[in-house]
């Protein structure tokens, strides 16, 4: 099992995710933003980190950036979990290096095989 | 001697007037005889503020529809866990209860996106990636995704196809949304024990003509005038389920005719009815 970085700016939608993984049997760490989620990043180096893109401060798209950039962290999977749907913000978040989009709100069934393909892209890399 | 209207080019300006202020203007032409000459007289529109509104409700739909994916987030995957037993066994009650929940959750997934489609749609930022692609294909992934629900009422699925590769310039996604909506209205409205029936072949040469049958109830010839229109459910459908949004057809209106094809239905009372529509194929 993954220990994953929750990355959201919704108090609500961190609680649910972090319950779900934990049934599943993942390890949760939890950020509410881009700079909370890089300090957890630097310290623990989760297996993968579920990223929102609209919150206050560092938004989801500068820290993928900062990861993707980084020697140490640009092989950490990134999952884009999102409200924003639109077909540009899509191709926007897989310019910026994301591995995966999930657009919210999305099924339980869809998010976990998109989690466990990319847990196991980055388990090969 | 003037003939015919002004017409829209496709084409917009915009210019900077002499006190700095930029002004959209669209471009309006007429075919005009001068001196015994086929002439093009042309007319300019001031369309700024008709630009400014169209951008702020574009704006306006775009938060609207962020701000109500991110409760509805919620909503949906709380109540799919506790649906799922990650809370604990529930009794067939609560079971119901929540089921009810999870099919208007998805209903109102369903409203908003389409009501970004429509928004997209109207103010042309809709872009279609138009290749060639394979119908058949395309239609059979689209009944793979509705297999549950026509299992459930026991309807019979099949497709004819004409013989030969089956060959669109279309838009993948669009096709498949457009095949998607008139699909799952067949197998919603359909009766219990029914069928569906897809059928595509070529049609006047340049077109390929797709029908979807079903076994339902029918449509008065008296609302067939509102059914392509926004928001609009049929009065018997809309007294027995509270699924559909009354969007789903007019937005396939929508994506047909942006692809250049027609759409339309013909229905009996009782006996069912046929949505049809064309798409362009490949040029020979």
């Amino acid at each position: 099992m993954a220990q994953i970085l929750v990355v959201d700016d919704e108090p609500h939608v961190v609680k649910m995710l972090d319950f779900k993984l934990k049934i599943l049997g993942h390890e949760v760490i939890t950020a509410h933003d881009g700079d909370e989620a890089l300090r957890e990043v630097e310290t623990k180096k989760p297996d993968l980190v579920l990223l929102d893109i609209m919150m206050p401060g560092m938004d989801g798209y500068q820290l993928l950036r900062k990861l993707k950039a980084s020697e140490h962290y640009r092989d950490i999977p990134v999952v884009m979990l999102t409200a924003k749907g639109q077909e540009k913000d899509i191709v926007h978040g897989f310019d910026t290096g994301a591995d995966d989009y999930v657009v919210k709100p999305f099924g339980f069934p869809e998010l976990i095989a998109r989690i466990n393909r990319a847990l196991d892209k980055g388990r090969d890399q | 001697m003037q003939r015919g209207e002004y017409v829209p080019s496709n084409y917009e300006i915009g210019i900077v007037r002499k006190d700095g202020v930029i002004r959209n203007l669209e471009v309006l032409r007429k075919e005009v005889l001068w001196n015994g000459k086929k002439q093009f007289q042309v007319l300019y529109n001031d369309i700024t503020e008709r630009k400014k509104i169209e951008d702020m409700k574009t704006e306006f739909i775009s938060i609207a529809s962020h701000e109500l994916r991110t409760p509805l987030t919620s909503i949906k995957g709380y109540n799919d866990m506790i649906l799922d037993g990650d809370t604990g066994e529930l009794n067939d009650t609560q079971r119901e209860f929540l089921g009810i929940i999870r099919e208007e959750t998805d209903r109102l997934v369903a409203l908003v996106n389409y009501l970004l489609d429509i928004s997209r749609i109207e103010t042309g930022r809709l872009q279609l990636q138009i290749k060639p692609i394979p119908l058949d294909e395309v239609i059979n992934s689209t009944i793979d995704t509705l297999k549950r629900q026509a299992n459930e009422k026991r309807l019979e699925l099949s497709t004819h196809f004409d013989k030969g590769p089956l060959i669109v310039m279309a838009d993948r996604d669009r096709v498949s949304e457009i095949i998607y909506n008139l699909l799952s209205n067949a197998v919603k409205y359909n009766r219990e024990g029914g069928s569906v029936e897809v059928v595509a072949y070529t049609f006047e040469n340049s077109m390929i003509r797709i029908d979807v049958k079903d076994t339902g109830r029918g449509i008065p010839k008296s609302e067939v005038p509102f059914l392509f229109g926004k928001f609009y459910r049929v009065k018997e459908a809309a007294k027995d389920s509270t699924e559909g949004t009354g969007l789903g057809l007019s937005i396939a209106k929508s994506l047909v005719e942006l692809h250049g094809g027609i759409i339309w239905v013909e229905s009996e009372v009782d006996k069912g009815s046929t949505f049809s529509f064309t798409l362009p194929t490949v040029k020979k």
